[in-house]
């Protein structure tokens, strides 16, 4: 061989081999099949919905996968971080309404008021929220105006895409107003911001409601008219709803009340064309999404396609035990956890629900009185939450494990109840029409008219909120705004821990910041007594 | 019950290389190799569960077929150029090349179908996972006059799993060595046969993730068709986001590193000691963010930097070496500590335990030992008894709160010390390996999660619990109490192998009889059941089993 030939032979050799080099060189360029980028999500107009689906359903379910397979949040079991299932922990454990039998870590923590910075409970709460508020930062990020046109997203598909925006701020408002209930002060963020690892700063009670508030007022003019958007979704009544709500608690949020803000929405809501259902029981069946004309917002379960162990699955099976008949609540079995306290039974004239339909407990088997509250039998379980539709059929899980009962986050008969309270409490309106909204509901409740009253004061509202809106997560909201949580003027069994109840200290009025997340954030500032 | 449910799983593997080697007519020292590599696997399953189980009365019993398909490609291809100059008294070994690799999974979705018909779920997504590693590397070796020696390479790494600007990652190292064993002065020496000085800094990159091979990539996951949501009258499954960090990269551990091997009566004792120090920068981690920083609370990111420092010696001695009997026996001692100097967050509570969802009993903070146990100081009476929910205030300041946590100890021993020897007499061979660990520390979470009164009834039906209580009389958890941190150092005597060879033991076959213990005793005070722990968290219910065997081994 010549020379030549072998300098020809290696310079196309090389020539070959570097050019299959580079080319492999793409081969880094690696691009996920199983997930799909964000880039080509957003590009396609279909998919927009699917998201907005996600931050509706990061309420309702746990993750991505049914019976809370692939959780939303790591680091905590996917039933427990579920967020209908710790909002109603944490509303209604540390009150009269509800005591529950499990010994699970920090659980009795809760009811005992003794709970602290590292309780896990409170720690998955305090994650959902903020993992709503970034998901619903993330899509607004994703469909703004000039996104949409760099996307070529134009004419009715960018209008929808608009609508879904300004109902995903909705849902990170009533995210942040959780977080003001709850927290008082937190790390805050809007779509403003990148994602990425850098802390977010910090934001205190008050400024997050004027946040909060204005946002809502801006969403007003937004959102769709009431009772025509789609079921699940929220509209213009969702906010006035949601408005009235901070209103009410205005001098609890920020020493400042607002209570003719409260009636003024209240009565929009009031005035929007929605109804009460004429049978009480009914709004809180398996089939409690057909012909409701009272429920402003839900959150929707249903038992073939959005299963999860937490949400109303968690309250009706954790209400079922003792001798109780799984099946007459639509389920396989019960978990023997949740009952009520005598406090709220002696609110009812009778507890079989035969004079007021609302009082309806089981007793056959239980005791009244709660002397360990360990044991299931010790208390009464209020029957409200079934897995029953109207003709007495179980819900679609034949395996009766995953119920279809969907939650009233915001329902009529509540702005009733903050109508009557706003104009009790000084905030204009007319007391004769706030008796009248009172006696809908005592009718509904009672079937005739034996029941309705002549006169309300601030007690009696407090206990007909007690009546009227059991479990329905708002007892500790309510208890903070009477000033009855904490003091030992109002106590019910085990308050504090003690059989007969004593008072606890006052700033358990706030949840505590999560530890893990204190060390992760140095902008944060732990809530006073923790 | 065990017939109620039957498992089974197949799996085809094909794995093959081949390998060309071409030595250049020209330039004989220089040579070609390429090297290329295909593993492909095909692995399917089902799970049947029969309708009579108490598991499936619901769903009248269960059927599950998975299947998942693995292809791994590897090319390697490098030029070697070796020649000795003996007018300068030099080799010189230069090797550059490439190398291309590639993984690939993929599972179809598999659901479980119950005997109902009802398919859980109805839909959901396949998966499939790839990543891609591609690097370029270079190689020198140099000795002269066989007594100095260089060694000097780089790598220009790859990796699939970092966005553009990240991807690429340089990796330089170089050695020397020194072989005072062959200087003039030592050459003829009859005490001293090796005497060795190494030095070394070299760079290495890690990218094994273990969570995903896309992490900057900003992602969507639909979900599966038991987790959609209603709006409307229609069900609609959800798109959600994944945490992602777009500026992730590489974790690179520089090491250096200073060690003698050595050599005495012609290596009858030889042993080597270095001494090392490795410093990893940009440690990837799956660690709490804060609430709202990114799309998930928990995040694969570059967290920090550790340092970690040691000196490891090794001996071995061949004590008698006669016809009828010989002895040797090895001795090794490391000492290490590790410090994480530097972490992104103040510090990070790492390292979930059974008994509460989300309990973290370990922490990373700079300054300190990483994954030191993060506990409260337990108070005792006057016998001694731990007293229930009573901690020291370790800040004083009258509240017991996650403010009187404190550092206490952690995994990583002190000292790890090795011995094994042998021993020949005649036809006879006796040897054992004993290993032990000074000063490593155990959570015991079985007794923290089992040991108190609440578990003998924490569901409706009666529990074994564990027998710690009898010590404690705990009646709640009290996970985060340091008495449950204990100190597992160890003594384990690894194995032990008795054995007897029969020269000839039919015309010229040979035969040998051996017998051999593993795990045959270990001694410590550690109350749980095997003090070797991983990550230090006990959660074995399991002990460690003790194997006995004997065997045969016939050579004709």
């Amino acid at each position: 061989m010549t020379f030549k030939y072998i300098n020809k032979t290696i310079f196309a050799a090389g020539l070959t081999a570097v050019l299959f080099l580079t080319s492999c060189e793409n081969d880094l360029d690696r691009m996920p099949q199983t997930e799909v980028t964000s880039a080509s999500v957003y590009a396609d107009f279909n998919n927009y919905k699917n998201v907005l689906a996600k931050i509706y359903a990061g309420l309702a379910m746990s993750g991505q996968n049914g019976g809370d397979g692939n959780p939303d949040i790591s680091g905590i079991d996917g039933g427990t971080s579920n967020y209908i299932r710790q909002y109603f922990q944490l509303q209604e454990l540390p009150t009269d309404e509800a005591v529950i039998a499990w010994g699970d870590g920090s659980l009795p923590d809760l009811h005992n008021m003794t709970w602290s910075s590292s309780n896990e409970f409170i720690a998955a709460l305090y994650y959902r929220i903020y993992y709503q508020v970034g998901l619903a930062n993330e899509f607004m990020r994703e469909t703004t105006d000039e996104k949409l046109a760099s996307r070529n997203i134009s004419g009715a598909n960018a209008e929808e895409a608009r609508a879904f925006r300004n109902e995903a701020r909705f849902m990170r408002a009533l995210s942040y107003s959780h977080a003001i209930d709850l927290f008082g002060n937190g790390p805050f963020s809007t779509e403003a911001d990148e994602v990425g690892i850098k802390p977010p700063r910090r934001i205190d009670r008050k400024e997050l409601f004027t946040y909060v508030e204005t946002e809502l007022k801006d969403l007003e003019g937004l959102l769709k008219n009431p009772r025509t958007n789609e079921y699940g979704r929220a509209d213009k009544a969702a906010v006035w709803m949601l408005l009235a709500k901070l209103y009410l608690n205005a001098e609890v949020y920020t020493g400042q009340s607002r209570y003719s803000d409260a009636r003024i929405y209240a009565e929009k809501v009031i005035n929007a064309g929605y109804s009460l259902k004429a049978n009480y029981g009914e709004l809180f069946l398996a089939d409690n999404n057909l012909d409701n004309n009272e429920t402003i917002f839900a959150v929707n379960y249903d038992g073939l396609n959005t299963r999860t162990f937490g949400g109303t699955t968690y309250i009706i099976h954790a209400s079922t035990g003792g001798s109780m008949n799984p099946a007459q609540f639509g389920i396989n079995s019960g978990w023997g956890g949740l009952r009520s306290t005598k406090n709220i039974a002696a609110l009812f004239p009778t507890t079989d629900g035969s004079t007021d339909k609302r009082g309806n407990f089981y007793t056959s088997g239980q005791n009244l009185e709660i002397n360990n509250v360990g044991t299931f039998t010790d208390g009464y379980p209020i029957i409200k939450f079934k897995n029953i539709k109207r003709n007495g059929q179980p819900g679609s899980d034949a395996a009766g494990d995953f119920v279809d009962t969907d939650f009233p986050m915001f329902r009529l008969a509540e702005a009733y109840l903050i109508y009557a309270e706003a104009v009790l409490r000084g905030g204009g309106g007319s007391n004769a029409t706030a008796i009248q909204y009172i006696n809908l509901l005592r009718q509904r409740a009672y079937g005739n008219a034996s029941g309705n009253v002549t006169s309300i004061n601030l007690d009696f509202i407090l206990d007909e909120r007690a009546r009227e809106l059991s479990w329905e997560a708002v007892r500790r909201t309510d208890l903070i705004r009477f000033g009855k949580f904490t003091a030992g003027s109002y106590l019910w069994p085990f308050k504090g821990g003690v059989k007969d109840g004593k008072g606890v200290e006052d700033f358990r009025k706030l949840y505590p910041i999560p530890a893990s997340d204190l060390n992760a954030n140095p902008n944060l500032v732990q809530n006073p007594g923790y | 019950m065990l017939n109620q449910r039957w498992d089974l799983s197949y799996v085809k593997r094909v794995l093959g290389n081949i390998q060309f080697d071409y030595k250049f007519h020209f330039l004989p020292e220089l040579r070609a190799n390429l090297n290329v590599g295909y593993d492909y696997s095909d692995a399917n399953g089902n799970t049947t569960v029969l309708p009579t189980a108490a598991i499936a009365y619901y769903n009248q019993g269960s059927y599950r077929r998975y299947s998942q398909e693995k292809k791994n490609k590897l090319l390697d291809f490098y030029f070697n150029y070796l020649k000795t100059f003996e007018s300068i008294r030099s080799t010189v070994d230069l090797t550059v090349g490439y190398s291309y690799q590639d993984w690939q999974r993929s599972e179809p979705f598999a659901p479980t179908v119950y005997g109902t018909g009802v398919s859980n779920p109805a839909s959901g997504n396949d998966f499939f996972t790839q990543n891609t590693i591609i690097s370029y590397f270079g190689r020198l070796n140099y000795t002269f006059n066989n007594k100095y020696l260089l060694t000097a390479s780089l790598r220009r790494d790859g990796s699939s799993r970092f966005s553009e600007e990240n991807r690429i990652g340089y990796f330089p190292s170089v050695a020397l060595a020194w072989r005072i064993d062959q200087e003039n002065f030592l050459k003829d020496s009859k005490t001293i046969s090796t005497l060795k000085l190494r030095a070394g800094w070299g760079e290495t990159g890690q990218q094994e993730l273990n969570l995903g091979d896309y992490p900057y990539l900003a992602r969507y996951i639909l979900s599966d068709s038991g987790a959609q949501y209603q709006l409307g009258n229609q069900f609609y499954n959800t798109y959600r986001a994944q945490g992602y960090d777009k500026n992730l990269k590489w974790e690179t551990t520089v090491t250096k590193n200073l060690g003698l091997d050595f050599g005495f009566l012609n290596d009858r004792i030889n042993g080597t000691i270095d001494v090392y120090e490795k410093e990893s920068k940009d440690l990837i981690s799956f660690i709490p963010v804060p609430a709202l920083s990114n799309l998930t609370n928990y995040l694969l990111t570059n967290v920090g930097d550790m340092r970690n420092r040691g000196i490891e010696a090794n001996i071995n001695v061949k004590a008698v070496d006669t016809e009828n009997f010989k002895w040797e026996f090895n001795v090794n001692a490391t000492h290490f500590r590790s410090e994480i100097t530097n972490l992104n967050s103040s510090q990070t509570l790492v390292n979930t335990i059974g008994g509460a969802t989300g309990t973290t009993i370990q922490v990373n903070t700079e300054g300190y030992q990483p994954n030191s146990f993060y506990v409260y100081q337990q108070v005792y009476d006057n016998n001694g008894k731990p007293i229930e929910g009573v901690y020291v205030d370790r800040n004083g300041d009258g509240i017991i709160n996650t403010d009187d946590l404190y550092r206490y100890k952690s995994p990583a021993p002190d000292v790890l010390l090795g011995f094994s020897s042998k021993f020949n007499f005649k036809n006879w061979d006796l040897g054992f390996t004993m290993r032990a660990s000074i000063g490593n520390y155990v959570y015991n979470n079985v007794a923290s999660q089992y040991g108190t009164e609440q578990a003998i009834t924490l569901n409706n039906y009666l529990q074994n619990i564990h027998s710690s209580y009898l010590e404690t009389g705990f009646k709640r958890t009290q996970l985060l109490s340091d008495y449950y941190v204990e100190n597992a150092s160890f003594v384990r005597m690894d194995n032990i192998n008795l054995g007897y060879n029969f020269p000839r033991f039919i015309k010229d076959s040979k035969l040998r009889i051996f017998g051999s213990v593993q795990n045959a005793f270990i001694i410590t005070k550690y109350s749980g059941l095997d003090p070797e722990v991983f990550n230090g968290i006990d959660n074995n219910l399991y002990q460690r089993p003790r194997v006995y065997s004997l065997g045969f081994n016939f050579q004709f």
